[in-house]
């Protein structure tokens, strides 16, 4: 699956790739925005990370051109530009999803996996990894054919974790994913320990290995 | 106390003080002309009478002239004195039957050989009477320079420091933060044309470090999001190495969370700014109820944790005409900070409809009530919250004109938003 990232931060870049690279992504880098549609002439892209501001043109330039060539690929605004006009305009134009900077790489992760799994398993979107099968769809989890009967937000805490596999996820990141921009300002994580808890537990009620590992100060980790 | 009423007052003040003095002023110097005057008449007189003397041949002659002229008193007098007196007294007037004040002249006089005594006499207006009439004159003087004061005064007022007014009101209305640059009226007047001048250098002066601290706090907000973002996602890299320690790991885990609360503070400065620079501009139709509704869900896991027990009264069907990024922002502040600041097990009321909301939660009073709006005003460094939130909520209200108060009241911090 690639990826193109059209930033023009290079550090942010860097992080951004050493991130995805762990899904078996191929990302590839475009800093300016001239870059960007010449990459674009020549290749498809599963997902399309766009920053808005670049230093040689808007962002949503090279948004309204794919539009124009049909090739809106999966589409995620990258914006610093935190105002509501960017967001409107990028997805009346066509993006996918709107992710405003700062943001955690375990969102991005999540993001960008979302929009390949609308891209690519159209109809069909479930994710399975060994006997958890997650159906997008209809939002259930099912281990081994049996369904599990998850909360919402423990549907999103699987799912966010599921999505970003095999890498540690902080607890900010979760926090912020569950509850939204300001939910960390509490600095008080004890509810998704709490979540974390349940879900763990309603997994193992139906015999499922517990892939979930707490990383002791820092967050979680889901891996086989 | 008014311009007016002051220079009035001192006017008024002075010239009773005028009054006072002049009075025995006038009354000493009228009194010394006129027996001067008096003085001189009684003269005159003994002069005519010294010219008939020699007139008078026989007795029947003096007998005559006594009774032509009874005004005169003659007296026969042996007392030897040429040295004539004039002196005041009262003495009985058969005229009007009544003591009456004279003016007195005695000398001594030879007729017909024989030594008399002259008395003549004039009769003085009374102290009293005269008196009164300097008061009565000094009185209806002063009034009538007093009343012509007060008038030309309030005409002046009107005219004269019309412009100081003009220049009082803008002055009252301008607010830094708002208005561009201040209008001052043009006068002719050399001292309101100064401070014109004076007040427009000023504000101009204010309106600049103003907007160059504004510019400071937007453009340093702005410019520490990438080098933060960086860190931020270097960090969640450095916490997938695969090598990471125990002690290593809680390392990463207070590094990553030092930095999400530096960049909740700049996105918190960020937001301010750009409130400031009304960037918030588009007005859609919010219900009420779902913004509140949404955040309640949002902070449900803090709810619960904190036992905190709700009392929701919103009306359903309200809605607000608003900017739905900043009345988001404004709601889930109000929330986030009762949710926060509750005590363990109490109670959070939220009401509202298209007119108000309001939101009380039980706790402690402040110790600084008035400064519970200030830019990082804390009551104690060790909350956790970076004092922010509540200034944000100021902030908007004094945009978009919403009327914010805090009270205190059944142990319970209230705070009412009347849109």
């Amino acid at each position: 699956m690639k990826i193109l990232i059209v930033e023009d931060e290079r550090e942010l870049v860097k992080s951004i790739v050493q991130y995805l690279r762990h899904e078996s992504y191929i990302c590839e880098v475009a800093y300016t925005a001239s870059d960007a549609e010449e990459k674009l002439l020549i290749h498809d892209y599963d997902c399309i990370l766009l920053d808005i501001t670049l230093p040689d043109g808007n962002g949503l330039a090279i948004l309204e051109k794919l539009k124009k060539a049909r090739k809106l690929e999966g589409v995620i605004i990258i914006s610093a530009k935190n105002s509501i006009d960017d967001k409107i305009k990028g997805l009346n134009l066509g993006a996918d999803d709107y992710l405003p900077k700062p943001f955690h790489l375990a969102e991005l992760g999540a993001r960008v996996s979302a929009v390949i799994r609308r891209k690519r398993f159209e109809g069909n979107n479930t994710i399975t990894f060994h006997e958890i099968t997650v159906d997008l769809l209809g939002k259930t989890v099912s281990v081994g054919g049996k369904v599990v009967d998850l909360t919402r937000k423990e549907y999103d805490l699987l799912l966010f974790v599921v999505s970003n596999k095999n890498r540690v996820v902080t607890k900010n990141a979760i926090a912020e994913h569950l509850s939204g921009d300001d939910a960390d300002a509490f600095d008080n994580f004890d509810f998704i320990y709490a979540h974390m808890k349940n879900l763990k537990k309603k997994l193992m009620e139906v015999n499922c290995p517990d892939y979930i590992k707490t990383v002791y100060g820092l967050g979680y980790k889901f891996e086989a | 106390m008014k311009l007016l009423t002051r220079t009035v007052q001192n006017y008024v003040l002075f010239s009773a003080l005028l009054l006072i003095i002049s009075t025995p002023v006038f009354y000493f110097s009228v009194q010394r002309l006129f027996v001067h005057e008096l003085d001189k008449e009684l003269v005159s007189h003994k002069a005519e009478f010294y010219q008939v003397i020699p007139l008078l041949k026989t007795e029947s002659d003096f007998e005559f002239f006594r009774l032509m002229n009874d005004e005169l008193m003659l007296k026969e007098s042996q007392q030897y004195s040429r040295e004539d007196s004039i002196f005041s007294a009262t003495l009985y007037d058969e005229k009007i039957d009544d003591m009456h004040d004279f003016r007195i002249l005695l000398t001594r006089v030879e007729i017909l050989g024989k030594p008399y005594q002259l008395q003549i006499r004039e009769s003085l207006v009374s102290t009293k009477d005269l008196i009164l009439a300097i008061v009565g004159i000094q009185v209806i003087l002063i009034s009538f320079l007093l009343a012509g004061f007060v008038l030309i005064n309030r005409s002046l007022s009107k005219t004269v420091w019309g412009p100081f007014y003009v220049i009082l009101g803008r002055l009252k209305k301008y607010q830094i933060d708002k208005d561009t640059t201040i209008e001052l009226p043009r006068s002719t007047t050399a001292e309101f044309r100064d401070l014109s001048a004076a007040i427009t250098q000023l504000v101009d002066r204010n309106r600049q470090a103003f907007q160059n601290q504004k510019e400071f706090t937007e453009n340093a907000s702005h410019e520490l999001q990438t080098p933060l973002a960086i860190c931020r996602t270097k960090l969640e890299l450095l916490a997938q190495t695969k090598e990471l320690s125990e002690q290593q790991a809680e390392l990463v885990g207070s590094l990553f969370h030092g930095m999400e609360r530096i960049s909740r503070l700049n996105k918190n400065l960020l937001l301010l700014s750009r409130i400031e620079n009304r960037q918030y501009l588009e007005i859609e139709k919010i219900v009420l109820v779902s913004v509140v509704n949404k955040y309640l869900d949002s902070y449900q896991s803090q709810i619960q944790d904190r036992r905190l027990n709700i009392k929701s009264s919103v009306d359903e069907h309200a809605t607000i005409q608003a900017n739905a990024i900043l009345f988001d922002v404004l709601i889930s502040n109000l929330i986030t900070n009762a949710v926060r600041y509750s005590t363990g097990g109490g109670t959070i009321i939220l009401e509202g409809n298209k007119d108000f909301i309001h939101v009380g939660n039980s706790g402690e009073p402040l110790k600084d009530p008035e400064k519970v709006f200030e830019r990082f005003h804390r009551e104690s460094r060790s909350e956790i919250g970076n004092g922010l939130g509540l200034s944000i909520v100021k902030k908007i209200c004094e945009v978009k004109g919403y009327h914010l108060s805090y009270y205190y009241g059944e142990s319970m911090h209230h705070f009412t938003i009347v849109f």
